[in-house]
């Protein structure tokens, strides 16, 4: 069908000051866009309500300088991923593939090749849920500024959560927020008052919320630094989906081991596709603290990270998986020898 | 600095031509290519960047171009089905699509060639894996996809053994 996207006005932001200044004149009517693979479609489908408005206006902050810098500072010993950087620029980094392996593993698990060639770090940062009754105009969900929420009575099997439930009960889609997440990873943020910090493990709100981040309507992310892990740090990056190709994570994880010898002295585990934000298993982390791993200890400590949670009538099933993909994720990140470690 | 508009002047660079046109900022990449150059071959199925069918090349890479602006590929180098047989002669990868009945009804197939010559234009020696990965993203519905993977290691076979 011909033009399915509604007329509206586009400008090219060449600074993150006239970002800035256009987000500032034309308000709730803007909405930023890079790689637009979520933006457009949720557009062409008319998904809005009270609190979606539709967008009027968008601005292009996919060619900004600064947005589309990948480089690893060695003095600072970090990554600095300019939030416009595609998928594939990024998973395809030389530096990310040798020093930070679990980035590129959850790159390469997102969608397409043809997504991962336009989607940006940002644009995935930032995606809005991946819910059918949220992406059809049929259903006025809370996200959208209705009551409820449809999949509580609905059809929640996949892409909904078990943990973390609040109003809404989407499961975060993003493979590469719970890998940014487990390095410990601090954005930089462009708002109306200039510019500003936050770790990411900040970033994400809870399912009370009707946005799924911190982003006020005038804010964009400009960049992700991500802090280079301990020389005998070991990670990996596993997911679970339906089909082994092009869909969304029924349950992921990531997992950043430091080690001293065989002992573990400290890690990261972050959940991803069972909660509505990525999900910091604090209980599983404490547990492997000063732990020789095994497969038993990955075992029980994977059980754990499934902590207090209850699942929905249908995707109690998901208790189970979030323990396997933790315990391989655990086990892969062992076995993994990252080049850093020379 | 330019303001937002409605409509904007772009200039689109299809398969080795210029060409200078006004274009509403709402038109997808795939809508300027089919509506306004005439160039059909690229298909729009779903038009929701998920059967593939609409696969072109922008700087190299495989893109729906059902989900991009034309705006936003303004001045970069695009590719289309059109552009890949030379001088009336079809592309090798067209014609081992043929010889290994690598299509059925065909109306994947231009997505299909665009994914594929993303790989090939990167790789020659290509693996079983580094194929299926390749067209991850593209739909048959006919079920082709084992001949299109055979069609594609025979051509990586045949090169090779042609020195």
């Amino acid at each position: 069908m011909l033009n399915e996207i509604p007329r509206l006005e586009h400008a090219d932001a060449s600074s993150i000051e006239e970002a800035r200044s256009l987000l500032a004149a034309y308000g709730e009517k803007a909405k930023v866009i890079a790689g637009g693979t979520d933006l457009l479609g949720l557009i062409k489908d008319r998904i809005s309500g009270p609190k979606m408005p539709m967008p009027e206006v968008l601005i292009n902050i996919g060619a900004i300088p600064e947005l589309t810098v990948l480089r690893y500072d060695e003095a600072r010993q970090s990554l600095r991923i300019g939030a416009a950087v595609t998928l594939t620029q990024l998973e395809e980094s030389a530096i990310v593939r040798e020093k930070f392996p679990l980035i590129s593993q959850a790159c390469s698990s997102v969608a397409t090749p043809q997504i991962r060639n336009v989607g940006t770090v940002g644009g995935n940062l930032c995606q809005r849920p991946w819910c059918w009754y949220f992406r059809n105009a049929a259903f006025n969900c809370f996200k959208k500024g209705g009551e409820g929420c449809d999949a509580v009575t609905g059809e929640h099997q996949y892409y909904f959560s078990v943990n973390g439930l609040g109003v809404c009960v989407m499961s975060h889609p993003s493979d590469l927020a719970p890998a940014l997440m487990a390095l410990g990873s601090e954005l930089e943020i462009a708002s109306k008052s200039g510019s500003k910090r936050i770790a990411l493990d900040r970033f994400f709100l809870g399912a009370r919320e009707v946005h799924e981040t911190i982003l006020g309507p005038d804010e964009f992310i400009v960049a992700v630094n991500v802090p280079c892990p301990a020389v005998a740090a070991r990670m990996a990056f596993v997911k679970n989906r339906i089909r082994d190709t092009w869909d969304f994570s029924l349950a992921s994880a990531a997992v950043v081991l430091e080690m001293s010898g065989a002992v573990c002295t400290g890690s990261r585990i972050v959940l991803g596709g069972l909660a509505p934000f990525p999900y910091r298993a604090l209980d599983a982390e404490e547990m492997l603290r000063n732990s020789r791993i095994d497969k038993d200890v990955a075992t029980r400590t994977a059980q754990k990270a499934a902590g207090k949670a209850k699942g929905l009538r249908m995707n109690k099933y998901k208790l189970g998986l979030g323990a396997v993909v933790v315990r391989d994720a655990i086990l892969a990140a062992l076995a993994c020898q990252a080049d850093m470690r020379r | 600095m330019a303001g937002p508009s409605v409509t904007k002047q772009v200039a689109l660079f299809v398969n080795g031509k210029t060409y200078s046109l006004e274009i509403e900022s709402r038109t997808t990449l795939a809508e300027a290519l089919r509506e306004r150059l005439d160039l059909t071959g690229t298909k729009v199925g779903c038009n929701r960047a998920e059967c593939g069918t609409c696969t072109v090349l922008v700087d190299g890479r495989a893109v729906y171009s059902c989900t991009m602006l034309a705006v936003h590929a303004a001045g970069k180098n695009i590719q289309t089905i059109e552009g890949v047989a030379q001088a009336g002669k079809l592309d090798p990868l067209q014609q081992a699509l043929m010889d290994e009945d690598g299509l059925q009804c065909g109306f994947c197939t231009p997505g299909m060639i665009m994914s594929l010559k993303a790989l090939l234009n990167r790789k020659t020696d290509v693996s079983r894996r580094d194929v299926r990965e390749a067209i991850a993203g593209n739909y048959c519905r006919c079920g082709a996809y084992p001949n299109i993977v055979e069609a594609v290691l025979k051509l990586g076979r045949n090169s090779s053994g042609a020195g």
